[in-house]
């Protein structure tokens, strides 16, 4: 179980990776450090299809097209429709990928109940990133891949999330993570991975 | 209130008018009558006898009116209308002409229906009875109004999706076929569309049945076979023919605005595209010679359904290849041909 990246290609005005390759294995969580720009949000553009790219990403072997129904991403609370409420894309994401987890339990682990019926226009930023962290647990996919999930949240939040990545570890599911701030990941993350000379370096 | 719904006041007021002015002139003859001798003075004898028989006949008609014996009143009028049509035809007035021929013939036509089914009389310019106003929407308000808010809402609806100015997909991410999720996408579209066309209907009709009364389904309505002939339709014929016309044309459409907007993916440029192509086209075809000559393969020129089954379109650009047939042939092909290219899109666009 895990996911592969094979001889990739991948460029925006000039190539970010070239001819790189690395695997990342389930139960493992995995952290994406790297300066603003370098192309952590590309990467993962990339191995969601939503970037073109040469070489391969497989998911279990599967083209992630085939994956689908394993992997979370949502890129950030921008994406977030903002005249819907956060129940209702707590439902949305539980009918699509026929998550069993109720949507209470979520709600409640990130004490939601009191905005969670409201349209998302009216959130804070620390409301609507708690909110896109309970689509992800709720999703209940296998492959997590988070970009810079943890902006916005106060201390409290931010140690709930790292408890809930453990969790997801535990439970066999391969976490990737992005962010600027290398610190922020090591308490969580088994590997820290970071972009050096166009490759995928580990720098555990 | 528009004084049109008073239909019957508005014609008693204009018979009247017609009487008043005979009156006068009569008055005015009848004192010069008596100045006169010989050939001049029998002229003028004949010409005041039968001013005096053409008011008798208009009070008629107005008291006909007045006591709703429509047959009667209208067997009256389209005898005038005769009379008339025949000095035109012997060229007896001096501003005869095609138009004005043609406006006489229709009202001919349409004062002898109305005589032989004794029903009242209601202009289709500007509609006010229930069933009446349903066709007036559905020729007036459809085709421009509504595909012009509609482009707005479904180019909205249909890039709901697409984020940093159109680069991302986000639908793809979602578990499930991407052809499949395209089609849901469209076919919510079209639902949409049509519930909100039958909910305008339905209040329009509503509204102008409450205010006005619902009006007859048998009302007729002139239709043109070609630039001279016409005969006229019960309104119920029209709408049966129309309506599902006007409805294959708005899937036509939506299917039409779904492509643009997943070629463009911006939201400003796609509803551009679409006004040009939607509402652009419709205007083009009343006023463009070019696009009028080549509207009978142009789908959308078929949303104008209730004005293509009455041929009115088809005498106004000269087009008579604007037809029900033909329009069921361009509309559905183009519904067929739309979603082969929905599927050929979906894989250009792509499953790596």
């Amino acid at each position: 179980m895990m996911l592969t990246i094979t001889n990739l290609d991948l460029k925006t005005n000039e190539f970010i990776l070239q001819n790189a390759s690395y695997t990342f294995e389930t139960g493992t969580i995995y952290g994406i450090v790297a300066r603003n720009g370098m192309g952590k949000t590309t990467l993962f553009r990339a191995i969601n299809n939503l970037k073109k790219y040469s070489g391969t990403i497989t998911f279990d072997n599967r083209p992630v097209t085939k994956a689908r129904q394993d992997i979370f991403y949502f890129e950030s609370e921008n994406w977030l429709n903002p005249s819907l409420s956060g129940i209702d894309h707590l439902k949305f994401v539980q009918q699509a990928w026929h998550s069993t987890i109720p949507i209470d339990t979520v709600i409640n682990y990130w004490k939601m109940q009191d905005y969670v019926k409201h349209p998302i226009k009216t959130y804070s930023l620390g409301m609507k990133q708690k909110l896109l962290i309970a689509l992800y647990q709720l999703s209940d996919a296998k492959y997590l891949i988070m970009d810079e999930i943890s902006n916005g949240l106060d201390e409290s939040s931010r140690q709930m999330l790292h408890d809930l990545m453990t969790t997801f570890k535990s439970q066999g599911k391969l976490v990737l993570v992005s962010s600027h701030y290398k610190e922020d990941l090591t308490k969580v993350c088994d590997h820290l991975v970071t972009f050096d000379n166009k490759q995928l370096v580990s720098e555990t | 209130m528009n004084h049109r719904t008073t239909t019957t006041n508005s014609q008693i007021s204009l018979i009247n008018n017609d009487i008043e002015t005979n009156i006068q002139y009569l008055k005015k003859q009848q004192t010069e009558v008596t100045h006169l001798s010989g050939k001049r003075k029998q002229d003028l004898e004949k010409v005041i006898s039968e001013l005096k028989k053409d008011t008798e006949i208009k009070k008629n008609i107005v008291s006909a009116l007045e006591s709703k014996q429509w047959s009667t009143a209208y067997n009256l009028l389209a005898e005038e209308n005769l009379k008339i049509l025949e000095y035109e035809k012997k060229g007896q007035t001096a501003n005869s002409s095609e138009e004005f021929i043609d406006a006489i013939k229709r009202e001919l036509l349409i004062f002898r229906y109305l005589s032989s089914h004794n029903m009242q009389y209601e202009p289709t310019d500007f509609s006010t009875k229930g069933v009446n106003f349903f066709a007036w929407v559905s020729n007036n308000i459809i085709p421009y109004f509504f595909v012009l808010v509609s482009a707005f809402i479904l180019t909205n609806f249909y890039l709901i999706s697409y984020r940093s100015n159109g680069i991302i997909d986000t639908d793809s991410l979602i578990p499930g076929k991407n052809i499949t999720k395209q089609f849901v996408k469209i076919s919510v579209g079209i639902i949409f569309s049509l519930i909100s066309v039958l909910c305008l209907f339905l209040v329009s009709f509503i509204s102008a049945t409450f205010l006005f009364g619902s009006g007859n389904l048998d009302y007729p309505y002139i239709v043109y076979t070609s630039k001279y002939n016409m005969h006229v339709e019960p309104l119920e014929n029209l709408l049966l023919k129309s309506l599902p016309l006007q409805l294959l044309s708005l899937i036509s459409t939506c299917l039409l605005f779904y492509i643009i907007a997943i070629l463009v993916k911006n939201k400003l440029g796609a509803l551009f595209v679409s006004l040009l192509l939607s509402t652009g086209v419709l205007f083009g075809i009343s006023t463009l010679d070019p696009i009028q000559k080549i509207s009978s393969f142009i789908p959308i020129t078929y949303i104008n359904s209730f004005s293509i089954v009455t041929g009115t379109l088809a005498r106004q650009i000269e087009n008579f290849q604007l037809s029900l047939t033909t329009g069921y042939l361009v509309v559905t092909s183009s519904i067929v041909l739309l979603s082969i290219a929905v599927i050929i899109l979906n894989r250009f666009r792509g499953d790596r």
